[in-house]
């Protein structure tokens, strides 16, 4: 659906994105994760077709995206702070909208006035970040996109407002293969809705995963022995990390969970707990050092 | 049909209207104010003297309608465009499925129409008005429609500039100055080359190549004209197809353009050394020019150049980069500065051969001489330029071209009050060759110009009244000089030749000295043709057949200031009087201050203040200071004596 390959872009001097190679999936969320500076906004731009690449192609469905109208009218950008024209109500920002994008779908415009609490004929620029924010996303919704390209959105917004949004972006997904590429310096904030996650770090994609994959594969242990076993027992196991705390053993494991039981438990455990892992541990423990770099975008 | 519905989208255009409609509404009651609702008003007044200064609808507040030709549109242009120099906006409009192409046409698109509008409004309005009103005798339909046609291609021409500009640079405000830069670029650097030039290369005639035309090639400038000269039909063609140019080049900018290029101040890398180098060079020209004429002297232009060409540079740097720290780059600026002092070298040193070049006499078909190309130029509106032709004239004319080239006598400069001399060959394979010399007075040279300038030849080159046809004169005025109200009138036929003769001797008898003194004019001569055009001429003390024909026919005493109008003259050494006092306003003070001087002579005597006055010029800087006290009233004059012409019984008294 989404593509990138060897994506270069200089930007300000900098080479904010460099040899970036991404894979977006139909009907999937993908969560692009970098620290301020990363370069996730230059991307995203690129992807939109606002920016054009220096290097490297980017296309969607097929076809490159900058300055093909066929393409863009399936897909929403949706900036880090949300541009309205200036002194337009929501109402008029909607005429707007329904006449460059030709999916619009008046329907469910008139239907989402009960999720969000806006005047439709009060003047945009008079609402707080929060409120322009929900504007945004019901005018997003409303264009029916393909593709929903999202910049930290939901920065201001409240976690009831947020659980809202999310459920009706899981639902359009679901119900009509909807693609959505979100941005964010915070991994909690998208780790329940995306399916999968990229790390940018100083313009290069370093980590791409699924996250269903990554959750069941890695694991927890705590353990304790009545019989210590051999200082190298644990050289069989992928070890990720491990602690002695006191008698007890800490270790994080990747495998599937039957072979990490039955490994475990033939050396005969006094407890044996396996523990579930937040998304965040998962990061930090498999990326080691660049973990430990990155560590602001997990917390 | 979607993609119809993409060609043209109203919403967009709604959006322009409610942001930027009001550009066009100032516009619009800007129009109003300069033209319909003046008609009104000089029609409720009835100022009827008023209506044979309106030639046609320009007429009516010009400044303002040149003002709102000038600014209107590129403002419009820069609110038009904003949104491509702001972030958050062009990411925003350019993430929406339309082509840049598309949104670009509806953009400037609509300009055009807020342009359009009001003109065509306004033009309707004064077309109702010039039959409501009745002043269809000094407006005619064809007039309104050429003031609509003008107005209109020009405000086009501007908005177009600064729509380019627009795209070239990424910030609003530089749209508006570079805009303005590029509408005076082509005056500007012909000017600035032009006196630049001239601290360079002996005898060049920076003025020559300041024609008049040069003005003209600023569009600025050249609208300005618009009350007095209306648009040639070459110009507007000219302006149309630069408009067109502008709009494709423009348009492909907008394709070619990257929208991160928003608030930096050059939108394309390529751009960013020819304003680098463009800055430096023209702050250093104008810095040359500025302390080139203000100091004359090669030490102060060569800081100017040095001072200018690094605030151009550095300066372009900083707009660039946003920051003061742009120093560290200074190698590019030494290769720079390097290169335009060699280039400087190579003109002091005369490689083109330009200092040299004088023609030879077989060459020569005729020779304008003069003080600058503007005499040249007069004369020449009226048809009536003379040529020095004789060969005499021509080959002394050559030989004093030699000697100004090889003395060099510019190094008098600021040591001495100077004259231009100006010379303009005309050649006989139709080539023309113009120098210009700066001409110190009483200088080694005057062996040289003395047989030039009392050739007949040159008197009639310079005096028009020699060669003027006598009988078209239907009037000579003469009007007194001085704080006297005094004047003739000639009207007879039979004076005004005789007069004209007496003058006209004169002339021919002036000597060279008498020509170059400064001794002060008695009273103006105008001489009023049935052309209705005037010549002027100076009396000067030594037309003595014009006194003397005057006084034949009793008009002297009312003609020129005599010795009867002062009541008395007081005559004190420079070196004794208080310098700062002759200028002050008050003659009490003045007079006060060499009554209290026990050197001072008092003049009293009608036959002696006569002298006086006949050999007194301006006030400069010679051994006595004169003082003229007015009988009518509290005048007083502050003069000096000519050049060895103090009369005898001024230095008797002094002598004791």
């Amino acid at each position: 659906m989404i593509e990138c390959q060897k994506v270069y872009k200089k930007y300000e001097g900098n080479e904010a994105v460099q040899s970036v190679e991404l894979e977006v999936k139909q009907g999937s969320i993908y969560g692009l994760l970098g620290s301020n500076g990363a370069g996730k906004t230059t991307l995203l731009k690129i992807i939109a077709g606002i920016l054009k690449q220096d290097k490297g192609k980017v296309s969607i469905q097929g076809a490159p995206v900058f300055e093909n109208i066929d393409i863009k009218k399936k897909i929403i950008f949706m900036p880090d702070t949300p541009y309205f024209f200036s002194q337009y109500t929501l109402r008029q920002m909607a005429n707007f909208y329904s006449s460059i994008f030709p999916n619009w779908n008046e329907e469910r415009f008139q239907k989402l006035q009960d999720i969000f609490e806006i005047e439709m004929d009060k003047k945009l620029h008079k609402f707080s970040k929060g409120m322009k924010r929900q504007a945004a996303f019901w005018l997003a919704f409303s264009t029916m996109p393909d593709v929903l390209i999202l910049d930290e959105p939901f920065d201001g917004l409240d976690p009831v407002m947020r659980k809202k949004i999310k459920n009706i972006m899981i639902q359009d997904v679901a119900e009509r293969e909807m693609t959505v590429l979100i941005s964010s310096h915070n991994l909690r904030e998208v780790e329940d809705i995306c399916d999968h996650v990229g790390i940018l770090h100083k313009g290069r994609i370093i980590l791409e995963k699924d996250l269903d994959d990554l959750k069941s594969d890695v694991h927890k242990i705590q353990i304790a022995f009545k019989n210590e076993p051999q200082a190298e027992w644990l050289r069989e196991m992928k070890t990720l990390h491990y602690e002695r705390r006191g008698s007890v053993w800490l270790c994080v494991v990747r495998g599937h969970e039957t072979e990490v039981k039955s490994y475990f438990e033939q050396y005969e455990p006094v407890i044996f707990d396996m523990l579930p892992l937040t998304l965040e541990e998962i990061f930090i423990y498999e990326m080691g050092e660049v973990g430990y770099a990155i560590q602001n975008i997990l917390v | 049909m979607p993609s119809k519905t993409f060609w043209f989208n109203k919403e967009i255009c709604m959006q322009i209207i409610r942001n930027m409609s009001w550009v066009s509404i100032v516009y619009f009651l800007g129009l109003v104010f300069a033209l319909p609702l003046k008609m009104l008003m000089m029609h409720t007044n009835d100022e009827y003297i008023y209506y044979k200064e309106i030639k046609n609808p320009f007429s009516y507040s010009f400044e303002i309608q040149y003002g709102l030709m000038l600014i209107i549109p590129v403002l419009l242009a820069i609110f038009l465009f904003l949104y491509l120099h702001l972030k958050d906006s062009a990411d925003f409009l350019h993430s929406l499925p339309m082509s840049r192409k598309v949104v670009f046409n509806h953009y400037v698109g609509m300009g055009v129409a807020f342009l359009t509008i009001p003109v065509l409004i306004i033009s309707c309005s004064v077309l109702i008005l010039r039959s409501v009103l009745d002043v269809g005798m000094f407006i005619s339909i064809e007039e309104v429609l050429i003031w609509t046609g003008i107005t209109w291609l020009f405000t086009m021409f501007i908005f177009f500039c600064a729509v380019y500009v627009g795209m070239v640079t990424g910030m609003a405000i530089l749209q508006g100055i570079f805009t303005y830069i590029l509408l005076l670029f082509p005056t500007g650097i012909v000017v600035l080359a032009a006196f630049n030039v001239k601290y360079f290369l002996h005898g060049f005639s920076y003025e020559y190549y300041l024609n008049s035309k040069v003005e003209t090639y600023s569009p600025i400038l050249y609208g300005s004209y618009f009350e007095h000269r209306a648009m040639s039909i070459s110009a507007a063609l000219l302006f149309s197809g630069l408009i067109i140019l502008l709009y494709f080049a423009s348009l492909w900018l907008y394709n070619k353009r990257h929208i991160e290029a928003a608030s930096s101040a050059i939108a394309f890398r390529g751009i960013k050394p020819i304003f680098i180098y463009g800055m430096a060079i023209g702050v250093m020209l104008i810095c040359g020019m500025y302390f080139g004429e203000m100091q004359n002297s090669t030490g102060w232009l060569v800081f100017g150049y040095i001072a200018g060409s690094l605030l151009g540079y550095f300066g372009a740097k900083m707009i660039i980069e946003k920051t003061w720290r742009v120093f560290g780059e200074y190698k590019r600026y030494l290769y720079f500065a390097g290169l335009a002092g060699l280039l400087m070298l190579l003109f002091q040193f005369d490689f083109t051969g330009f200092e040299k070049k004088v023609p030879a006499y077989s060459e020569i078909k005729q020779v304008y001489i003069g003080n600058s190309i503007y005499g040249y130029r007069d004369a020449d509106a009226l048809g009536q330029v003379r040529y020095l032709r004789e060969k005499e004239n021509i080959q002394n004319l050559l030989t004093l071209h030699k000697a100004l080239i090889k003395e060099d006598v510019e190094q008098e400069i600021g040591k001495k009050y100077y004259d231009d001399i100006f010379f303009y060959y005309e050649l006989k394979n139709g080539k023309k060759l113009a120098r210009q010399y700066n001409l110190p007075k009483n200088n080694s040279l005057t062996h040289l110009i003395k047989p030039i300038y009392e050739s007949k030849e040159y008197k009639e080159l310079t005096y028009p009244i020699l060669t003027l046809d006598e009988s078209k004169v239907d009037k000579i005025t003469v009007t007194s000089n001085g704080p006297v109200n005094k004047g003739v009138s000639i009207t007879d036929h039979k004076q005004i030749l005789d007069s004209i003769a007496a003058l006209r001797l004169d002339l021919l008898s002036e000597t060279y000295e008498e020509m170059i003194d400064e001794s002060r004019g008695y009273s103006g001569i105008e001489l009023l043709l049935n052309n209705d055009k005037r010549l002027y001429i100076e009396w000067m003390p030594d037309y003595e057949n014009f006194e003397s024909w005057l006084k034949q026919n009793n008009l002297l005493e009312s003609s020129r200031v005599t010795a009867n109008d002062i009541y008395q003259v007081w005559i004190a050494p420079r070196k004794d009087i208080d310098q700062n006092l002759l200028h002050a306003y008050s003659s009490d003070e003045i007079i006060k201050e060499f009554k209290s001087k026990k050197s001072v002579l008092k003049v009293e005597d009608k036959q002696d203040i006569g002298l006086v006055l006949e050999n007194s010029k301006w006030f400069s800087d010679g051994e006595y200071v004169i003082l003229f006290v007015y009988e009518n009233g509290n005048y007083v004059e502050v003069m000096d004596f000519i050049n060895n012409k103090i009369p005898e019984f001024v230095t008797e008294y002094f002598r004791k």
